[in-house]
Formats: structure tokens, C-alpha cells, sequence
């Protein structure tokens, strides 16, 4: 049926009518603008955060700070957006993002029972504990967050918890949550409070039926000199950390706080770790390794990641006071780890329990480990986790390359299979395996259960030191005649792709190791995001 | 008929004179033309960047909305200052080429570019895609290491993970 002029103005009154109030753009000048004037344009800028701070936000309202600016105290912020009006922190202007200079207020930015935010293009320096922090104390969900494109830095004070650093996401109460959050493009350097990027779900007391956030992304983010974590979610379910770069994290000179890693999940159901690198992480006391599925997770997965040249270990898995569940760590590169003589004995791959927690369901597969500690120590560290329940309980098609004879302790792993690995000691002296306490060879080691497929021999790494790498293999991958190729098992569900995102298998059966072998590997494709966008195909 | 004949001597002469002034061998960089993020005129042939060890990567620009998904052209500009931020010390210089889509202003590009930060690795734009197209760049990101001699050594199409990049400079800059 054609609408008449009539029946169409029916229609426009009753759309303006439904319609909210209209959006409202506030610009901010600190250099040149005017707390008397307008705030509506940017030749009538306000002058001050303050000013900002005095009124009250409405959905869809933004917010924009004159890039090349900066800002002194805090953006503390009126109002929520709501679903398809969000409100808006953004730059105006061409040049360096702007600058919120908090000095020691507690956070430059500053978000409190509020929902429905977007935050872009701002830097911050400054705050105690804080840099950039949003929280809540009301019971319920806190909905849509993005925290794009920023750079967070100079957070100073001393640390006195772990609920503090650079970006932190968490509630001021236990039955505060949040939902839809996501972390992307963030550079959060610089803080002696503890964590660069913290997103939490409870109030640092929970159990495993305590209320958690939802569907949290942390990506294209890099974290450096800070005291404490790295990147860390907390008591959230639907969480994924990916192509995200950690470093020189866990500077803090004590652990009375406690011991940091570079990228973990804690209390965390249903999530991934994935393409990330981390360095250089360190600790004042145990930990300082790099990733971490760590109590009271169920069903979480760390793989594609490149951990190297850290104090203590490449990942770990962990137990306590409940059954971390499901824990998934695979196709990952471990190279150079174990830096600090006084980690090293946690391994490269180390799974622990304590205080009654336990496993439930394991799986450590294809993992490449190249393994030259500070002092001896066993490669993988297996001996001190109880195990338990139905689920699998697997350590296979692992290439563990050692400058140390020590290869693999599983004194306590009762009912762990290991099989199909493949072992190598680049030294003069015999290779060791642990087994209930006792050192053993690889004789005793396969007559105690383990490895009947599993071997010891050279995998013929194109260059797992980056040495002697004159041919086109990438480092770590096996070459041509490697032992490590067609010798994995099928363990079904493996994932697409190895390491570098080539299909897998190729070949007859599955490599060991985290990069299948190919006659001709690179140059070449990472397999990762190999389409243009549309704009550009469309250029040619 | 004598003048145009002149004009036409003069004209092949000036294009005599340009392609010997600019001969690219194979599998050398070429002399095309990108804009730092203060709207200068730059070369990859330049002394900046040519003659040392370089690794750029050509990265697109759009406008998906920024956050909602994975970019790997943003995930490729992070690890390339990861990868930047470990040899620079040794010599390593590195280059993020981005190429926007039609009808961003050079503002907005530069708005872009600092946002990756510049801190640690310099930042330019092929504005029409020219030079990236000049290396046959259909794919983006897409990754190249360069030796001292100016020759493409390594080429990754897709996001190209840090251990490859660092195993591959690594063998260029003799580090470990």
C-alpha cells in the first residue's frame, strides 16, 4: 500500500516524537578553549576537564579533546550511553592523540556505574593506582565497553593490591559485573602499581559460582615496565587475549603483593590465549613466566603463542582450593625461557596443585620447546599436580629440544599419557627422564608407560637459536628428514592450522612439534588473514 | 615537422635519462614514493632506510569500526614494534607503509599513524598504493625484510608472527 502526504507525516511526527533527545558533541580545548563558552564547536572549546566533569552526559553524546593538547586532572564523567548510543570520549584535530595529565589523582579517567562508553584516541600519564579505570559497586551488569587506540602510562604510588595498573576493568563490589568489553590497540607502559591491563569480574574474593563478566576482548595491545601482570583476566567467562605483546612486566622488588606473570586468566571459563608474544617476564618471587591458565578455570585454551627469553616459564597450568578443568595448551613456541637461575626449576611447561585444588582434563600437545636454562632443570615440570576426574589427561606430540640433559619430570602425573614426543639433548651428557622420584633413561622411562611412540633423536630444527638459519625454513620448524615429521598422533579436534597458521596435517599424519613441516615453507604465506579488504581489491 | 622532431628527441632523451638514473634489478626495492606523517616526500631508496637492514610492512587502513573485530593490518603494526623494540639497538631499522582507502585526508592518515605509535618504528603512507603495488602487494598486511644491499631477503604475506620475523633478522643482523 503507497503512503499519501498525510499517512508520510504520520510517520515523520510519530519517528521525532520515538526519537531521544539529540546528540550533543562537546569539544575541549585545553590549550585555547573557554570554560565560559559554549563547548559546542572547536572555536568555542571549553577550556577544562573540570567543566566536562560538570555536566551531565546523555546517550549518544561524545566528547572530543583537541589533539596536540593537554589536559591536567581527571576525566570523571556523567552519565551512561545505551545499546546503539553510546557515549563517546574521542580527539579532534590532527596530530598527537591528547593528553590527560592526572599526576597523582587516583585515575586520569575515571568510570564509575556507568555503561555504554566508548574511550579513543587519548593518552594518559599519571594516577594512583590508576591510569584509565572503570568500576562500579551496584548490583548488575555494566554493559559495552571499547577502549580503542590509547596510550596509558605513568602510573606511579606504591602497589598495595593487585586491583590497580594502567587499564583496570573491575567492580568495587562483588555483584558488579561487566559485559561486552573490548580492549583493542591499547600501549599501557610504565606503572610501579601492578597490572597493565586488568579486566575482573568480582572483587577479588570470588569462588567459581561467584558472578562473572562476559564476553571480554583484550587485542593489538602491548604491555611493558609495569611492576606487576601484564594482561590478566579475572573471574570472566568468554574471554580471549590475542595478538597482544607483553614485556618486561613483574618489576615490583616485592611479593608481598604477590608473583606476576605476562598474560593469564584466572577464574576464567571459556577462554583463549592466542597469537600473542611475551618477554622478558619477570617476578620477585616464584612465577615471572609468560602464560598462565591459573586456578579455578575451566575450559581454557593457550595456543599460537611465542614465549621467549622470560625469567621463569613458557606456560603453566595451575590448581588450587577448587578443579581447574578443561585446560588446553597447544601449538605454542618456547624458546630461551628460564633466564633467572632461581626459576628455572619451574620448567618450561609447569602444572602444579596446591591447597587441595586439583585437574580435571589436560591437554598439552605440539608445543615446541627449546629449552636452554640458566642452570639444570627439567624441561617440563609435571611432578607436583594431582590429577583428577574424567577428563583427558594427555601430553603429546611435544618436540623438546634441551641444552640440559634434564627433559621431562612426571614423577606425580599418574594417568597422564605421554606419548609420541619427541626428545632431544643437544649436550655430551645422557639425557634424563624423571619418573616417581627417579632420574631414568628413556628405556625405564618408556617401561614405566610413557612414550612407547615417542623418541630421542635430533628433530633437525632449521635453527632453533636462530643460528646457522641460512636455508628458507622459519626457526623452529623441522627440516627436510626431521624425525619430528608425519610422527604425531591424532588426537581429533587439533585445530585448523599449527603455529605459523598453515593447514594442518600435511603430510601422512600430523608433525610433532608447533609447525609442520613443508618442503617449501617461506617465503610464504602465514595462512593468518590472508584477504584484502574490500577496498583495496576493489582498487585493482 | 624539425621542432617536433626536436621536442620528441628531448622527450626520449629526458626518458633515457630517468630510467638510467633509476634501474631497478630484480628482487631490488624501487624508487617510488611515500609520505612521512609531516606530509614529506620520501623514498625507500633513501639514506634512512636504504643500505641497512630494514623490515617493512605494508599494512592496510579501514575503516572497519574500530574494536568491534580482529585487524590483522593493526594486529601486523603491533608486532612490528615488538620486533622493532628488540634490535633497533642492532641496527634494525623498521617501516609500518600504510594504505589507505580512497578519500582520507593526509590528517586522517596521520591521526592513524600516531595512534600506532612512533615511538619505536617510523610510520609512512602510500597514498594510491603505488609502491606496495610495486611489490606486487595484493595482500595485506604483507611483510618485507631487506638486507644491506637493498634486496628483498624475506616476504610474508598475511600477518607474519614475531618468531619469523625475529628468526630472519636475526640471521641478516649475524645476533642471536
Amino acid at each position: 500500500m503507497r503512503k499519501g502526504p498525510i499517512g508520510s507525516l504520520v510517520v515523520v511526527v510519530a519517528l521525532a516524537l520515538a526519537s531521544p533527545l539529540a546528540a550533543a558533541t562537546h569539544y575541549v580545548d585545553c590549550a585555547n578553549g573557554d570554560d565560559a563558552a559554549a563547548g559546542v564547536h572547536p572555536d568555542r572549546a571549553w577550556a577544562s576537564l573540570d567543566r566536562l566533569n560538570a555536566i551531565a552526559l546523555e546517550p549518544g553524546d561524545t566528547i572530543l579533546l583537541r589533539r596536540g593538547t593537554r589536559c591536567r586532572g581527571s576525566l570523571r564523567p556523567s552519565g551512561s550511553g545505551v545499546e546503539g548510543a553510546p557515549i563517546t570520549l574521542d580527539a579532534y584535530g590532527i596530530g598527537v592523540p591528547p593528553v590527560i595529565d592526572a599526576a597523582d589523582a587516583p585515575a586520569a579517567i575515571e568510570l564509575f556505574n556507568q555503561q555504554y562508553w566508548h574511550l579513543r584516541n587519548v593518552e594518559t600519564v599519571g594516577g594512583n593506582p590508576y591510569g584509565i579505570h572503570v568500576s562500579g559497586n551496584l548490583p548488575g551488569v555494566l554493559r559495552h565497553f571499547r577502549i580503542v587506540d590509547v596510550i596509558v602510562h605513568g602510573v606511579r604510588g606504591t602497589v598495595t593490591n593487585k586491583e590497580s595498573g594502567l587499564i583496570v576493568v573491575s567492580p568495587g563490589a562483588a555483584a558488579t559485573t561487566f559485559e561486552d568489553v573490548i580492549i583493542d590497540g591499547a600501549l599501557a607502559y610504565d606503572s610501579t602499581q601492578w597490572a597493565g591491563i586488568l579486566v575482573g569480574g568480582d572483587d577479588f574474593g570470588g569462588t567459581p559460582t561467584s558472578p562473572r563478566s562476559r564476553n571480554v576482548t583484550v587485542r593489538n595491545s602491548t604491555v611493558h615496565d609495569v611492576h606487576g601482570d601484564g594482561i590478566v583476566l579475572y573471574q570472566v567467562n568468554q574471554g580471549v587475549i590475542e595478538t597482544s605483546v607483553v614485556h618486561d612486566t613483574g618489576l615490583n622488588p616485592s611479593p608481598a603483593v604477590g608473583t606476576p606473570n605476562g598474560i593469564w586468566t584466572w577464574m576464567c571459563g571459556d577462554c583463549v590465549v592466542q597469537f600473542n608474544e611475551g618477554y622478558r617476564t619477570g617476578s620477585p618471587g616464584v612465577d615471572g613466566g609468560v602464560f598462565d591458565i591459573d586456578y579455578g578455570c575451566s575450559n581454557n585454551v593457550v595456543q599460537y603463542n611465542y614465549a621467549h627469553d622470560a625469567d621463569a616459564y613458557c606456560v603453566a597450568v595451575f590448581g588450587a582450593y577448587w578443579t581447574t578443568t578443561d585446560s588446553v595448551i597447544r601449538y605454542n613456541v618456547c624458546a630461551n625461557n628460564a633466564r633467572d637461575a632461581s626459576k628455572a626449576w619451574q620448567g618450561d611447561i609447569y602444572v602444579l596443585t596446591w591447597a587441595g585444588g586439583a585437574l580435571d582434563g589436560l591437554e598439552i600437545y605440539n608445543n615446541t620447546i627449546v629449552w636452554s636454562p640458566a642452570v639444570e632443570a627439567y624441561a617440563v615440570n609435571l611432578k607436583g599436580a594431582r590429577l583428577t576426574g574424567s577428563g583427558p589427561r594427555r601430553f603429546l606430540n611435544n618436540l623438546i629440544f634441551s641444552d640440559v640433559p634434564q627433559l621431562i619430570d612426571a614423577s606425580s602425573a599418574a594417568g597422564m599419557q605421554i606419548d609420541h614426543n619427541l626428545y632431544w639433548h643437544a649436550g655430551t651428557a645422557a639425557p634424563l627422564w624423571r619418573l616417581d622420584a627417579v632420574e631414568s633413561t628413556l628405556t625405564d622411562w618408556r617401561f614405566g608407560g610413557h612414550d612407547a611412540n615417542g623418541r630421542y633423536a635430533d628433530p633437525r630444527l632449521a635453527d632453533p637459536r636462530r643460528e646457522h638459519s641460512a636455508g628458507p625454513t622459519p626457526a623452529f620448524a623441522p627440516s627436510a628428514g626431521s624425525p619430528a615429521i608425519d610422527a604425531g598422533a591424532e588426537l581429533g579436534a587439533m585445530g585448523a592450522h599449527d603455529f605459523a597458521g598453515r593447514e594442518i596435517p600435511h603430510g601422512r599424519a600430523h608433525d610433532v612439534g608447533a609447525l609442520e613441516w613443508r618442503a617449501r615453507s617461506t617465503p610464504g604465506n602465514s595462512g593468518w588473514f590472508r584477504k584484502s579488504p574490500r577496498h583495496l581489491r576493489q582498487q585493482r | 615537422m624539425m621542432i617536433a622532431a626536436r621536442c620528441l628527441r628531448s622527450v626520449l632523451a629526458v626518458a633515457a635519462a630517468l630510467s638510467a638514473t633509476e634501474p631497478v634489478p630484480p628482487g631490488m626495492i624501487d624508487a617510488g614514493f611515500l609520505q612521512d606523517l609531516d606530509g614529506r616526500s620520501r623514498a625507500l631508496r633513501e639514506p634512512a632506510w636504504s643500505g641497512r637492514v630494514l623490515l617493512v610492512s605494508f599494512v592496510a587502513i579501514w575503516s572497519a569500526r574500530p574494536g568491534d573485530r580482529p585487524n590483522p593490518n593493526r594486529s601486523q603494526a603491533v608486532f612490528i614494534r615488538s620486533i622493532g623494540s628488540q634490535f633497533a639497538s642492532d641496527g634494525l631499522k623498521t617501516l609500518i607503509v600504510g594504505v589507505p582507502p580512497a578519500g582520507m585526508t593526509h590528517g586522517e592518515l596521520r591521526n592513524v599513524g600516531l595512534a600506532w605509535g612512533t615511538d619505536v618504528v617510523e610510520i609512512a603512507v602510500d597514498p594510491q598504493g603505488a609502491v606496495a603495488r610495486s611489490h606486487d602487494v595484493d595482500r595485506y598486511p604483507t611483510t618485507l625484510l631487506l638486507d644491506a644491499a637493498d634486496r628483498v631477503v624475506k616476504r610474508w604475506e598475511g600477518l607474519a608472527p614475531t618468531h619469523e620475523l625475529a628468526s630472519a633478522i636475526g640471521d641478516q643482523l649475524h645476533v642471536r
